[in-house]
């Protein structure tokens, strides 16, 4: 008892300064960008929102957490950080050199899986310690995707050189894909699976529940994208994603995700009227 | 409780209570009366040529602002659940109400540390998740990549992986 209260005092105190630091950042974005500190609070930021669902690294804590901590997370936390990310991407204050580096600070995992391998290989337990940092790693990529595709959802509102910074992005995107694939694999499907009935994109017998889960996601994404975009900016984003995912199936022939990923882009971004040639 | 140590604690509140009343006072000052007035103070500063006096006028509002944000910055890093809402609201209604006056990049890096302010409140957010953590979570796996960097930069992922 005492625990859970503990913990949902730290997840006030977490809500209370998102918050305020959110309401700061609205009038005064130079605060934190362009900065030092911005890698830094894009990783505390994904590694909060990692947390509003349950994954593999955070699996145990998130079981442990009381009902209303877990709900303070999602209704309050997670849409906070959602906003913060919002509003300096649509903040006129910042130049549009900030927004990309903000952008692509956003979509680059961060650097903790390579630096922490380095000294853990010399160690008896270099086993462990990679795989501590695979799962952090994890965590980190997962939290920066669904910060992503937050912000992509309202792409449209954002400013050309924004789309511009997410289209040049996507290759990072997809190195996130790949590195959140385990937490993203271990999502309870429940509310995706009723928006992709919802969106009319789930079908009689879908590919396994996780990895559809993953694809919808993914496909949520990057359609969000291809549908606002248009010119020239919608053709270089549709072959991107076009040569990642074709370079998933030349990796792993067998798999069907990522002929499933594709149809389901393209289904989304289907009145982009882009002509594609394949050879 | 001792009567010597009631009094103490008395004070303290005293002394809190009239913290808050002055932040709050001087908040709802430069939001409501000071900002407000301000475009018509310069119109209608006729004996000043107006570009000197917009200056003075900054200068002014601009140490204020100052004061506030280090207010901010020191409650975050020693926090005083009381007071630290307060000058947060504070000083929140006040950067609303600077930024359609004061648009300046320049003016905002002289007067508003706010890089300061965000890297405070930043860790302490940090620290929250880190206990949260401590609390829940599995110990072996959080403190050596979340942890605060003791480094002059304030929080930083690379200073605590290179140290773990």
């Amino acid at each position: 008892m005492k625990t859970d209260e503990n913990g949902a005092k730290q997840i006030k105190l977490i809500r209370f300064f998102i918050s305020h630091l959110s309401s700061l950042l609205r009038h005064a974005p130079h605060a934190l960008v362009p900065s030092e500190t911005l890698p830094a609070a894009l990783t505390l930021f994904a590694r909060i929102k990692s947390l509003v669902q349950p994954c593999r690294p955070c699996h145990s804590l998130h079981q442990q957490l009381a009902s209303s901590s877990r709900h303070e997370l999602s209704t309050h936390v997670s849409p906070l950080l959602d906003a913060l990310v919002h509003s300096l991407l649509t903040s006129t204050l910042l130049q549009p050199a900030s927004r990309l580096l903000f952008i692509q600070q956003l979509c680059q995992p961060s650097h903790i899986r390579g630096a922490a391998q380095s000294p853990a290989h010399q160690l008896d337990a270099a086993v462990e310690a990679e795989a501590e940092a695979d799962a952090v790693a994890c965590d980190d990529a997962a939290g920066r995707l669904a910060l992503a595709q937050s912000a992509l959802n309202h792409v449209g509102t954002h400013t050309e050189d924004v789309q511009q910074a997410f289209v040049s992005c996507l290759p990072h995107l997809f190195d996130l894909l790949q590195s959140a694939a385990p937490h993203c694999l271990l999502l309870s499907s429940a509310g995706t699976k009723s928006e992709r009935i919802s969106s009319g994109l789930d079908t009689a017998e879908p590919p396994q529940e996780e990895e559809a889960d993953l694809l919808f996601r993914c496909s949520v994404m990057m359609g969000a994208l291809l549908s606002v975009v248009s010119g020239k900016l919608r053709s270089e984003a549709l072959r991107t994603i076009v040569s990642q995912v074709l370079s998933v199936l030349i990796a792993f022939p067998s798999t069907v995700m990522s002929i499933d990923f594709l149809v389901s882009v393209w289904l989304r971004g289907s009145h982009a009227h882009v002509h594609l040639h394949f050879s | 409780m001792t009567d010597e140590g009631r009094q103490v604690v008395e004070t303290l509140m005293i002394v809190h209570q009239d913290a808050m009343a002055c932040v709050q006072g001087l908040s709802e000052w430069l939001a409501e009366g000071y900002l407000k007035a301000l475009p018509e103070n310069i119109q209608s500063a006729s004996g000043f040529p107006p570009g000197t006096q917009l200056l003075a006028e900054r200068t002014a509002f601009g140490r204020v602002l100052s004061l506030l944000a280090s207010l901010a910055r020191s409650h975050t890093v020693d926090i005083r659940p009381g007071i630290i809402n307060v000058v947060y609201k504070g000083l929140i209604r006040v950067l609303e109400r600077a930024a359609l006056l004061m648009p300046s990049a320049g003016f905002w890096t002289a007067c508003f540390d706010g890089q300061a302010l965000a890297n405070a409140m930043l860790q302490k957010a940090e620290a929250s998740l880190h206990e949260l953590f401590a609390l829940h979570g599995d110990p072996n796996l959080t403190p050596s990549r979340l942890s605060l960097c003791p480094c002059s930069h304030g929080l930083t992922t690379c200073c605590s992986v290179i140290q773990s």
